[in-house]
């Protein structure tokens, strides 16, 4: 039997580089296709929408795309850190209703100052994953029920912190600025390739790293590739977002960079960091993948579970602040409706699993961009609702049924 | 010395049913203690509490007195467990998994948030693989993709990872094949020689008796036997095991047990390889089954070619034979018929002359040139078909031939044909002077004998024997009838070839005192007249 020899890279010639369309069609085959079906959906929806309506893929309404799809990107976060444990957690819509509530009572009602009210609300959501967390993992309770009780309870506690009027209207500059400020275009630019240049070195750097270990590597074109697509997507973006969008052009230019759009971008990437390179990240993997093979490493899970269930509801506490500051308001349906729905397809049509142990964080942005786009579009196109939340569905049945297939095919060539 | 491990009045139960009864034992740093007992005898649960994954009902586990509670506290405690199973996570890579739990790098203080040093994991899971002797394709393989047996070895990895200082074994082995078996065992012995407790569970008295120094075995939950592995024999061992002391009872028993074991290993092995011979059989066997059907048509062929061939060939020398017989009657009635009555007409001729005198000489010389004439014609027809073979039989025809023949050559013939051979198939016949005629003709050519014996006789009712004996210079040692054929002799490849024709045997002796016999052996149809007798 042939030894793992570290040292000698000849040996080896398994770890060669590998070209990018046999790459592609590899990773096909394994059923290992990553974002490539989301990615595709996406420019197809644009596509349609653009064909359908020439506003669709204006500055403009790029922009407004972004910021509507930040608070629910946001609460999708947490969403797929719990579903790579393999629970679910249906209580972040209320959670954030609620969060939006508490900082707005405490701001405009009790005249808390603006950053001691935007923290009780996001500490609020704190508090309530730590307790649905611990009642998860201390007595056994499934994940599905505990949230379904929360997500009452907490609908409940929604209506009784905003009392009879049943609307706060948010004045506050401070709390209303998280999400409708903006990021100046010298600094947006400077940030974007800041970004990218980061990126770029972390790739090579990996690459390198894995070279060093004889450890199979992607070709360079593949890398170039990567790198390329996102530094043009980022200066696109920027430089999109940059285009004065103020209809009216004699007065004030409206450009740079929406602020919840960056706070939702910082939040992808603190938690992508996390997920990848953190022990805590391994471990979600890990307890989500095989409780029994985490419970044997001496992981503690319990552990585990709750901080995933706090930090998912304090991310969706975060999301009702962003969205109660872009709408200056929070009100009896705040968090309620589709905000729920919504955040929970985004996670599984950005290609995160229902089975537990697989996905990534940044599907939370691929999945909100499918859905604020087709709701965008669809506003645009003045259907209604009722279209809306058929399309939509039908878009999350066919994700999910990907990665039903997907597994399949995996368990069938033995991957 | 101190112990570093101390089981004490540990009891178990899953509802009513009892698993371990007030269970105590110490293990000391350097020492291999064998855990066993039948199946269900509570070997498993007892070492998933040492694993921290169940907690005793009363009793505990405890190392340097600080007692086992919780799978998180275990590795700190240095305890290490291979399950019998191993549970590894899908998704995870091997170096990952390796190290799942206890990662290399960062600060201790902020564990869960620091990021392992993953180029420092890779080269010391390298350096494991390599240990223990496991290829894996790649350390960023995931182990979702690994064999059963892999990913076993992948667990015992993940103790190598860690320094512990008690490692418990759960019957590792049944997934594992002869070679990593022995790694197993060669490492139980490295730990032993580094001071590290070591708790074996296994039902493999070979396992145990190699590498212990203890044996406990457990029956029903409770312990009934602990002695010092060198102090005690497989019977009691297995007689503890299954509760019976009688001699009787136990030999069976642990030779169904032994056997099993060995049998289990072989039966593991067996299946791998039967797994591999099918996928190589069932390629192969299409391939194989056409060159059969390939093989077995080609014979068919081929034996009905030879058929034909021999047919052909036996088809063409009797119609030689006729040929030659025609050829023979047409000379006999026409040639010399009709220089007989020319013959007459010179007679005639002579005395009807006037003068007689002038033509008499010439007439006289005529006559005598045609009497010549016809001796030479009737001997080729002698040679052509032997006159007597037809009317008198085989017997008569050799006789004729043979005195002729002696008289030309001047080598002595002596013949010794049976009496009452009788008369025998044509072809035969034919063949048998024909063989004598080639065989006479080869002693004259090449034997240089001064003497020919022939004999004729039959062995059975029916076959024939026929030799030709000469007192020549004999063979030499390398004559083979190919050489002769390719020399351009032909005369005993032409016997060969008509014995085989009359599918006949045939033989050739170097005698001791010089010379050849030529020895054929022939079948034949029981000749008419026999059976006439016979009636």
């Amino acid at each position: 039997m042939k030894q793992v020899t570290p040292h000698t890279r000849s040996d080896m010639p398994a770890v060669e580089k590998e070209a990018l369309w046999p790459s592609i069609v590899r990773r096909f085959q394994q059923g290992n296709v990553g974002p490539l079906p989301v990615l595709i959906g996406l420019a197809m929806i644009a596509l349609v929408f653009q064909i359908a309506n020439d506003k669709f893929l204006t500055p403009v309404n790029l922009t407004n795309l972004t910021v509507q799809i930040a608070s629910m990107g946001t609460i999708s976060v947490g969403i797929v850190l719990v579903l790579l444990l393999g629970e679910v957690d249906l209580s972040v819509g209320a959670v954030s209703g609620l969060a939006s509530a508490v900082m707005g009572v405490l701001s405009v009602k009790q005249g808390w100052p603006a950053g001691l009210a935007i923290l009780a609300g996001i500490a609020t959501g704190t508090l309530i994953g730590t307790l649905q967390g611990f009642w998860i993992a201390k007595f056994r309770v499934p994940s599905f029920v505990v949230s379904l009780a929360g997500l009452l309870a907490w609908q409940g506690a929604l209506l009784y912190v905003l009392g009879t009027t049943g609307t706060v209207n948010l004045t506050d500059k401070t709390i209303i600025g998280i999400a409708n400020s903006r990021v100046s275009i010298e600094a947006g630019f400077v940030i974007g390739i800041i970004a990218i240049v980061a990126y770029a070195a972390i790739l090579i750097a990996e690459q390198r790293g894995r070279q060093a270990m004889n450890l199979p590597v992607q070709s360079t074109v593949m890398l170039a590739w990567r790198i390329g697509l996102i530094a043009l997507v980022t200066v696109v973006t920027i430089g999109f977002m940059s285009i004065n969008r103020n209809p009216n052009v004699e007065a004030a230019a409206v450009r740079g960079i929406p602020s919840a759009v960056v706070i939702f971008i910082a939040v992808l990437i603190i938690f992508d960091f996390i997920t990848r390179r953190t022990r805590f990240g391994r471990y979600i993997y890990a307890v989500g993948g095989n409780v029994e093979a985490a419970r044997r490493a001496g992981i503690n899970v319990n552990g585990i579970r709750i901080a995933v269930f706090m930090l998912c509801s304090t991310l969706a506490a975060c999301g009702g602040v962003l969205a109660a500051s872009r709408l200056y308001a929070s009100n009896q349906a705040s968090g309620g409706g589709d905000t729920l729905l919504n955040a929970i397809a985004a996670a599984v049509i950005g290609g995160t699993s229902l089975f537990g142990g697989r996905g990534r964080v940044w599907s939370a942005l691929l999945g909100a961009l499918v859905i604020g786009a087709i709701a965008n579009g669809m506003d645009l196109l003045a259907m209604s609702s009722a279209i809306k939340f058929m399309v939509t569905g039908t878009v999350l049945l066919i994700a999910v049924t990907l990665d039903a297939s997907t597994r399949s095919r995996r368990e069938n060539t033995g991957r | 010395m101190e112990s570093l491990v101390r089981c004490l009045n540990v009891s178990k139960h899953f509802g009513t049913l009892p698993v371990l009864q007030d269970l105590s034992f110490d293990l000391r740093s350097g020492e291999v203690v064998g855990l066993t007992g039948l199946s269900g005898a509570g070997k498993s649960v007892l070492v998933r509490m040492f694993a921290g994954l169940e907690a005793p009902n009363s009793g505990a586990i405890s190392l340097d007195d600080t007692p086992v509670t919780s799978s998180g506290q275990v590795h700190a405690l240095g305890i290490a467990v291979i399950h019998q199973h191993p549970a590894l996570v899908e998704h995870l890579d091997v170096s990952e998994t390796i190290f799942l739990g206890h990662e290399v790098g960062g600060l201790r203080r902020l564990s869960w948030l620091n990021t392992p040093n993953q180029r420092a994991m890779d080269n010391s899971a390298s350096h494991i693989l390599a240990q223990l002797g496991v290829s894996v394709p790649s350390l960023r393989e995931r182990v979702g993709n690994l064999s059963g047996e892999d990913r076993q070895m992948l667990a015992i990895a993940q103790v190598l990872a860690r320094s512990p200082r008690l490692v418990v074994v759960d019957e590792p082995t049944t997934l594992l094949r002869y070679e990593y078996q022995q790694t197993l065992l060669e490492l139980i012995r490295t730990w032993q020689s580094q001071g590290v407790a070591v708790l074996f569970s296994s039902q493999n008295l070979d396992h145990l008796f190699a590498v212990t120094d203890r044996i406990l075995v457990l029956r029903h939950g409770r312990l009934v036997l602990a002695v010092d592995t060198d102090a005690t024999s497989r019977e009691s061992v297995v007689s503890a095991q299954i509760g019976a002391s009688d001699q009787q009872h136990l030999t069976p028993m642990i030779w169904a047990l032994d056997s099993y074991h060995r049998a289990r290993e072989q039966a593991e092995t067996l299946r791998q390889q039967r797994r591999v011979l099918e996928h190589d059989l069932a390629a192969q066997d299409t391939l194989n089954r056409q060159l059969i059907a390939q093989l077995a048509e080609q014979v068919t062929s081929l034996d009905r070619a030879n058929t034909a061939l021999q047919d052909a060939q036996r088809r063409l020398l009797s119609e030689r034979e006729q040929e030659r017989k025609a050829l023979a009657r047409e000379l006999h009635d026409q040639v010399i018929q009709d220089l007989v009555s020319l013959n007459y007409a010179i007679d005639e001729l002579r005395a009807d002359i006037a003068d007689p005198e002038d033509s008499h000489d010439t007439i006289i010389e005529l006559r005598d040139s045609i009497r010549g004439l016809v001796t030479a014609v009737r001997d080729i027809c002698g040679v052509l078909r032997p006159p007597t073979i037809d009317s008198l039989g085989v017997g008569a025809a050799i006789q004729s031939f043979s005195s002729e023949w002696s008289s030309r050559s001047g080598i002595a013939v002596s013949l010794e044909i049976e009496e009452s051979l009788g008369r025998l198939p044509d072809a035969i016949e034919i063949s048998i002077f024909r063989m004598i005629q080639e065989g006479l003709s080869n002693v004259r050519k090449h034997a240089q004998a001064s003497a020919v014996q022939i004999s004729l006789k039959s062995t059975s009712q029916r076959s024939l024997l026929l030799t030709i004996a000469d007192n020549g210079r004999g063979l030499t040692d390398d004559t083979n009838l190919a050489a002769l054929a390719a020399a351009g002799h032909y005369g005993l490849l032409g016997i060969s070839e008509r014995v085989a024709l009359v599918k006949g045997r045939f033989r050739l002796h170097q005698q001791t005192r010089g010379g050849v016999m030529l020895e054929v052996e022939i079948p034949h149809a029981r000749v008419e007249d026999d059976e006439d007798e016979f009636f």
